[in-house]
């Protein structure tokens, strides 16, 4: 087994008796691009910021690199290969862009001033304008170019493209694909853009209230998930570890189901069901059937499962 | 070169692009022996992930439809040569199949399901 | 770079504070010159260059007098500086980028305290040093130990300060915040130190601005009775601070 680029066992924080991050296992290999989702407050961005040291870890462990956050020598080795963009993207509001490359310069060896001239100008930051004096979507750019031209081994990335315009969200995608992900880096992201992710990313995973509920390859969840609309009387809640999510209707039941759909749907048949349909799902829909809370029409998640469904099994 | 994504069409990207490509072919837009971008080019422009690219581009190899040389660099391949009749036969029946099936359903005749078939094999043009 | 980066952050109040200081050593120096006339303002040398029994008490009254000026230099740019310390920078928003530089938090702390000093020592030595030479070339005479030994004396001050709103900054994680505190401490501990001194007749030696105070009162540097002890006190408390707000930051999270 290569060494994972991130990797996460039982890891969990509790904020007093709030849990904000639960038993999380993620493995993330070189290489990968890795889309993080979950609604606000699911626990993402308390996750980034254990694996780069910014807060402990209540339980469980974590590695970045090989290199366990914790411990202040080791986290030295993973700052220096790892680039950050935190959610909260502010910066020193006396120094203009171009004095905050040359204060963030210093710190990495790999850093290239080619893709920093590159950046500025793709991303039109205006580069002698003092920070507090940029707008916020300037202001995320500068975050990100700060990161983006470490030329770092991991990037970890908490809302790149939060308060961006479609423009430079796709100059922001072109520079990942072109510079990063061509170069073999491995990009652990969390996104609300799920079409941007779905672009992109070869992984996602969905958290939701601190626990992973889904782990798959996005090539998995377009060529084997399958949402199976049925309907019928008495239908058990389906006990099969393929099914993601049931949810009620009414009369109908929809079921996320990550593999082999058709046999589900047999059983189904044989319980005296009717399906109705079997249609691929994407990323969207995913996501919202997995945490979208009771509906007014819906009797909830039934048999909504709490594990994560991976796909390494 | 002119390809583009519909992401929010329900078919994945590689199917897209295996689809585009095939149709570039068919309609002599490409022809045997141009170059492919690369995957790196393709993926930054298209702003996608260089795997899909890849998955695509195996794809349309074991399909025939392009080869690569061991230098690197993806080519439009001539004809199917390695493949025989019955196996291209084989491959176009589901089609086939789709069409009658569909046809039937929407109550048209045989003669204007074929005469819809030829329309489209006129509006590729190139080799008869 | 982290230095640059001190540096450039404190730039702003470091010029400030030495300018301040820099016009009120002048001002000081020149003031037993000032003479009015007819309404407007003229410098008279006369009282610099008149023989004197003992021209060096006339010296130390005007070093004095520059002293009373700029002895509170050291506190002032201890507040002024520490308030920038990496505590602050939770309320500014840049701690999450601070701390995933490849750098260790307590190189971050203990560097930009560093800086502080370095700007305080500079605060305390151009005022005087430059009131030294001026008021030696009017005088003619270059014996000024008084004000030389003197910046030495104003850092010994407001090194503690300074540990201490580095201190007080680290655990409000606030500038204003650190301040307020800051000065709240220092209420405190001096309305102790009179009711221990006043009503219960205590006596309490300076806890660490002896020195200062030594050079103050003492019109000759000949080492009657220097104060060690608050020496000793001020060095450690100098210490102890930083080390402390180190130790806070070390553990924090964000």
């Amino acid at each position: 087994m290569s060494e994972r680029a991130i990797l996460t066992e039982g890891l969990s924080k509790s904020f007093g008796t709030q849990a904000a991050v639960a038993e999380l296992n993620l493995q993330i290999q070189p290489g990968a691009v890795y889309g993080f989702l979950g609604r606000n407050g699911a626990g993402k961005t308390t996750t980034m910021r254990m694996l780069l040291g910014l807060v402990r870890p209540t339980k469980g462990s974590t590695r970045v690199l090989g290199h366990d956050p914790t411990r202040e020598d080791e986290l030295m080795r993973i700052l220096e290969r790892v680039a950050f963009v935190p959610q909260r993207k502010q910066l020193y509001p006396w120094a203009t862009p171009a004095e905050l490359v040359r204060m963030n310069k210093g710190y990495f060896p790999r850093w290239s001033d080619d893709a920093a001239a590159r950046l500025a100008q793709r991303l039109e930051i205006p580069m002698k304008t003092a920070f507090r004096k940029l707008s916020i979507g300037n202001q995320s750019k500068v975050a990100l170019l700060l990161a983006l031209a470490q030329e770092a081994e991991v990037l970890i990335l908490d809302e790149p493209s939060a308060g961006l315009d479609p423009v430079m969200v796709d100059e922001i995608l072109r520079t990942l694909i072109e510079d990063h992900v061509s170069q073999g880096h491995t990009i652990f992201l969390s996104s609300h853009h799920l079409g941007e992710v779905e672009q992109i990313c070869d992984w996602v995973g969905i958290l939701e209230q601190g626990h992973l509920l889904l782990e798959s390859r996005l090539e998995e969840i377009r060529q084997e998930f399958r949402l199976v609309i049925a309907t019928g009387e008495g239908l058990s809640v389906a006990s099969s570890s393929n099914v993601v999510s049931a949810t009620t209707d009414g009369r109908f039941r929809r079921y996320v189901v990550a593999r082999e759909a058709d046999r589900f749907a047999a059983e189904l048949r044989s319980q005296g069901a009717a399906i109705l349909e079997i249609t691929p799902l994407g990323l969207r829909e995913l996501f919202l059937h997995l945490v979208r809370k009771e509906d007014s029409c819906t009797s909830g998640n039934a048999g909504a499962k709490r594990e994560a469904v991976s796909s390494f099994s | 070169m002119l390809l583009h994504l519909n992401p929010s069409s329900g078919v994945p990207v590689y199917l897209q692009l295996e689809a585009q490509v095939k149709q570039a072919v068919a309609a002599g837009a490409l022809r045997t022996g141009d170059a492919l971008p690369s995957t790196r080019k393709l993926a930054a422009e298209l702003r996608i992930n260089p795997n899909t690219v890849a998955r695509a581009y195996q794809d349309l190899e074991r399909d025939g439809v392009t080869r690569s040389i061991p230098g690197g660099g993806t080519f439009v391949a001539d004809g199917l040569p390695g493949l025989l009749k019955s196996e291209k036969v084989k491959r176009l029946r589901p089609h086939a199949r789709q069409l009658a099936v569909e046809g039937r359903q929407l109550r048209l005749t045989r003669e204007e399901t074929l005469k819809l078939l030829e329309e489209e094999l006129d509006r590729l043009g190139g080799q008869p | 770079m982290y230095v640059w980066k001190c540096w450039r952050e404190t730039r702003g109040r470091f010029f400030f504070l030495l300018t301040l200081f820099v016009a009120i050593a002048i001002l000081l120096t020149l003031l037993p010159g000032l003479q009015e006339r007819n309404g407007s303002l003229y410098f008279d040398r006369r009282d610099y260059t008149i023989p004197r029994h003992d021209p060096s008490v006339w010296v130390n009254l005007v070093s004095l007098m520059v002293l009373s000026g700029v002895w509170g230099a050291g506190l002032l740019s201890a507040a002024f500086l520490g308030a920038t310390s990496p505590g602050s920078e939770f309320e500014t928003g840049t701690i999450e980028y601070l701390w995933t530089r490849p750098r260790t938090r307590a190189s971050i702390t203990l560097t930009h305290w560093g800086v502080c000093l370095a700007e305080m020592l500079m605060v305390a030595i151009v005022p005087t040093y430059l009131a030294a030479t001026l008021l030696a070339t009017l005088t003619g005479n270059w014996n000024q130990s008084l004000l030389l030994v003197a910046p030495w004396l104003i850092v010994i001050v407001g090194l503690p300060m300074l540990g201490l709103t580095t201190l007080m900054t680290a655990l409000r994680r606030s500038a204003s915040s650190g301040l307020l505190y800051t000065a709240a401490v220092v209420a405190v501990y001096l309305i102790l130190r009179q009711i221990a001194n006043g009503p219960l007749h205590l006596q309490l030696p300076p806890l660490f601005a002896g020195p200062a105070l030594w050079l103050m009162t003492n019109h000759r540097p000949y080492p009657i009775m220097f104060p060690w002890g608050s020496l000793v006190r001020a060095v450690l408390l100098a210490a102890a601070f930083p080390l402390a707000a180190q130790y806070l930051l070390k553990r924090a999270e964000v």
